[in-house]
C-alpha cells in the first residue's frame, strides 16, 4: 500500500469466507509504504476493529480497502501493488485490482414537483461499481438554477427544496471526488483477472519443504562467549528432516506464538515477565543443522529469583514458557512454516536449573550469584 | 501424643491461608486497556506502575520506547518485601501502587491522537498519584524517552538527576563489534563511568552477533543514541526498559519487542 503525502488511515477488510470479513486498521504516514503479512497477523491472533481474529484456516479470500471509518464515502488515494503467492506450491499469480467508485451520479426524485410555498426534500445518489447505492445528500453542494422560484438548502437540511413561486427550473447537486467522476474506475464491464491461474515462477524454485527437525542438547552456555558463557541456558542443535543438502543457506527464523508465561516473575521485580521470543534467525548448514538455540533465563536473572524468592516468602521451583513459531526460507526464498510451535521451558530450583526444548530436557546443579 | 498431633495440624491449616494470601496479592505486570468511542482508560495495578504503562502502551500501540529509572535511594522510597521471619538478605521494591489514565483515541483505529501527550498524561498520573521520583518525555526521531529528572537522595531531600544514558560514548569504543557485543560494551561503558552496574536483562536475537555496529557519527553520543543506533540497525521493532533493583543496588536492561 502506498498512500499520497498526507498520512492517512485506512481499514483493510479481508473477506476470507463466505459472512466473514477481517478489519484490519492500518495507519499509513505520508508517502509511507506497508506490507501487510497476512500469515503473521493469523499467527499473532491479533484481534480486528470488532475484536475478531483471522483464523489460520483462512485460505483465500477478497481485500476491500476504505478509509478508516468504513465509509464508502471516505475518498482515499492508493497506489497499490498486489499479488499472489501460495507459499504451500510454491506458485506465483498476478492480484486481481479493482477500484470500486461512483459512476453515476444523480438526484431523485427526476423531475420533482414542488407546491408553492412548501418544503420538499430532495436527494443525490451515486450508483458505485458494486451496484450499491450510497446516499450522498449530506455530503453534496446543493443549489438552484433560478433562486426565484425555487431554493435549496446546505445547511442544516442538505436538499431541502422550497417552492419561492410557480414555474421551472433546475436544482442541482455536486460533490468532490478527487479522481474523476463516473470513470473513477477501469471502464466497465469489470477486468477479469488474468494469469491467476498458479504457476511455477522461476524465482521461486525451492529447495524441497522439511517435514519436520530433530532436536538435541548442545552444550551449556558457559562453553559459549556469545551467550556471555550464560551457565543457565541450554543451547541446542536442530536437525531438518528429511536432511538435505539444499536446504544448506537457509534460514530458520522463530516468532512468538502463543502467549508466554512466567511464574517466576513477582510485582516489584527489577525483570519483567518474559515477553516472549525475540525473534533470532539462523542458518542451516549444508547439513540440515542449525542453532545453537539457547534456552533458558540469562544468568543474572537466575540467579535474582533463586536468592530472592526464598526470601521473599515465594516458591521455588518457578518456570518461564516460550512457544517458538518457526519458519525454515530456502535459500531462493521459498518458506515453510511448521506446524505446530516448539515449546521453550526453563525451571530455577533452589538447587540447579534444567532448561527444555521439544521435549529434550537437561538440567544441571548451579547456585547463582 | 494426642496434642502433639493437633499442633501440627493447627500449623498445616495457616501455611495454606498465607500461601492464599501471598497468590491473591501479586499484581500482573501489564496493565490493561480499554475502549468507550473515542476515549481510552489505562489502568496498571503494577507496583513498578510507570514502567508497566509505558511497556503496556509501547507494546499496545508499537510504540520505540526507552524507560529509565530514577534510583532509589531514599529508604521511604522502598518497600521491605521480604518474608516474615526471614533474616539476611532484605528483598526491597520501589514504592508504587496502581495508576490509571484517560486519553483521547480514534474511535475507529483506537490509536492515541497524540503519542506524546499520552505518555505526557502518564507522567502526568504517576506524579499526581504520589509515586517516587520526577520524569520527562523527550521525543528523538520515532523514539519516545522517558527519563528522571529528580529523586529524592538517601536523606530525603529531592534531588536532580542525571539519566544514566546521558553519558557520552566515544565511537572507538564500539568499533569493530558486532551489534550485541555493542549494546553489551555501551551498557557496561555507561555503568563504569557512572558508577553503576548494569545488567542485560535478556537474551539478545542470534542474528545480532553477525552484523557489525557502525556508528552513525565520528563525534561521541549519549548512550542512548548509540542504543537506538544498535536497535534500529537490527530492523527489529524494540524498545527497552532500565529498572533500578533496590536490593542489589544495580540496574537491569531488558529489550522486548514491540
Amino acid at each position: 500500500l502506498e498512500p499520497e503525502r498526507k498520512s492517512k488511515s485506512l481499514l483493510l477488510n479481508f473477506h476470507y469466507a463466505p459472512g466473514k470479513t477481517y478489519s484490519l486498521p492500518v495507519h499509513l504516514d505520508g508517502h509511507a509504504q506497508s506490507m501487510i503479512d497476512l500469515k503473521q497477523v493469523a499467527m499473532q491472533g491479533t484481534p480486528d476493529v470488532h475484536g475478531q481474529m483471522l483464523p489460520m484456516t483462512a485460505t483465500s479470500g477478497a481485500l476491500v480497502i476504505t478509509g478508516a471509518s468504513g465509509d464508502v464515502r471516505d475518498t482515499i488515494n492508493l497506489a497499490i501493488s498486489s499479488g499472489i503467492y501460495n507459499p504451500v506450491t510454491a506458485t506465483c499469480g498476478y492480484g486481481c485490482e479493482t477500484c470500486n467508485g461512483c459512476t453515476n451520479f444523480g438526484v431523485s426524485p427526476d423531475p420533482a414537483y414542488i407546491g408553492f410555498g412548501q418544503n420538499y426534500q430532495l436527494n443525490s445518489y451515486c450508483v458505485w461499481e458494486d451496484g450499491t447505492e450510497p446516499d450522498y445528500t449530506g455530503s453534496s453542494d446543493w443549489g438552484s438554477n433560478d433562486t426565484s422560484i425555487v431554493t435549496v438548502q446546505n445547511s442544516p437540511q442538505w436538499g431541502l427544496a422550497y417552492g419561492e413561486s410557480p414555474g421551472d427550473t433546475s436544482c442541482s447537486a455536486s460533490f468532490y471526488a478527487p479522481a474523476n467522476m463516473g470513470q473513477i474506475c477501469a471502464p466497465l464491464p469489470l477486468p477479469q483477472c488474468q494469469n491467476t491461474s498458479a504457476q511455477p515462477s522461476s524465482s521461486t524454485s525451492v529447495c524441497g519443504s522439511p517435514s519436520g527437525e530433530t532436536t538435541a542438547f548442545y552444550q551449556w552456555g558457559d562453553n559459549d562467549p556469545r551467550v556471555n558463557y550464560d551457565a543457565a541456558a541450554a543451547g541446542y542443535i536442530q536437525t531438518l528432516s528429511p536432511t538435505s543438502s539444499a536446504y544448506g543457506g537457509g534460514t530458520v527464523t522463530e516468532s512468538d506464538a502463543s502467549p508466554s508465561t512466567d511464574s517466576c516473575y513477582f510485582d516489584g521485580s527489577a525483570y519483567p515477565p518474559t515477553g516472549g521470543v525475540m525473534g533470532s534467525t539462523w542458518q542451516v548448514g549444508s547439513d540440515s543443522r542449525w542453532g545453537p538455540d539457547y534456552v533458558g533465563w540469562v544468568y543474572a536473572e537466575f540467579a535474582y529469583y533463586q536468592t530472592v524468592r526464598p526470601q521473599r516468602g515465594l516458591s521455588l521451583p518457578c518456570s518461564g514458557t516460550l512457544f517458538q513459531k518457526l519458519t525454515f526460507k530456502c535459500p531462493q526464498g521459498g518458506t515453510y512454516v511448521y506446524d505446530t510451535p516448539v515449546v521453550l521451558q526453563s525451571t530455577i530450583s533452589s538447587s540447579g536449573i534444567t532448561d527444555t526444548r521439544e521435549g529434550q530436557t537437561v538440567a544441571r546443579q548451579l547456585i547463582g550469584q | 501424643m494426642n496434642i502433639r498431633a493437633s499442633s501440627r495440624l493447627l500449623f498445616a491449616t495457616c501455611t495454606i491461608i498465607l500461601t492464599l494470601v501471598a497468590h491473591a496479592t501479586e499484581a500482573s505486570w501489564e496493565g490493561s486497556l480499554e475502549y468507550v468511542g473515542s476515549t481510552a482508560t489505562f489502568t496498571t495495578q503494577a507496583t513498578r506502575c510507570l514502567p508497566s504503562t509505558i511497556y503496556t502502551l509501547s507494546r499496545a500501540f508499537h510504540l520505540r520506547t526507552g524507560y529509565e529509572d530514577a534510583p532509589v535511594e531514599f529508604a521511604g522510597d522502598m518497600i521491605d518485601v521480604t518474608a516474615p521471619g526471614r533474616k539476611g538478605l532484605r528483598i526491597l521494591i520501589p514504592r508504587g501502587g496502581p495508576l490509571s489514565l484517560r486519553f483521547e483515541v480514534d474511535a475507529v483505529t483506537h490509536k492515541p491522537l497524540s503519542f506524546a501527550s499520552t505518555l505526557n498524561e502518564a507522567l502526568t498520573a504517576y506524579r499526581s498519584f504520589g509515586y517516587p521520583g520526577s520524569y520527562r518525555l523527550t521525543v528523538k526521531d520515532a523514539w519516545f524517552y522517558i527519563v528522571p529528572s529528580s529523586a529524592r537522595s538517601r536523606a530525603g531531600t529531592d534531588t536532580q538527576v542525571t539519566p544514566l544514558f546521558d553519558a557520552e560514548l566515544r565511537p572507538e569504543e564500539l568499533r569493530h563489534l558486532t551489534l550485541d557485543d555493542a549494546l553489551e560494551k555501551a551498557l557496561s561503558v555507561v555503568g563504569a563511568r557512572t558508577g553503576n552496574k548494569i545488567v542485560l536483562g535478556r537474551r539478545l536475537p542470534n542474528q545480532w552477533g553477525t552484523v557489525y555496529f557502525s556508528p552513525n557519527s565520528a563525534a561521541s553520543a549519549t548512550a542512548r543514541d548509540v542504543i537506538e543506533q544498535i536497535m534500529d540497525a537490527s530492523g527489529s521493532p524494540i524498545s527497552w526498559l532500565l529498572l533500578y533493583d533496590p536490593t542489589f543496588h544495580y540496574y537491569v536492561f531488558t529489550p522486548y519487542l514491540v
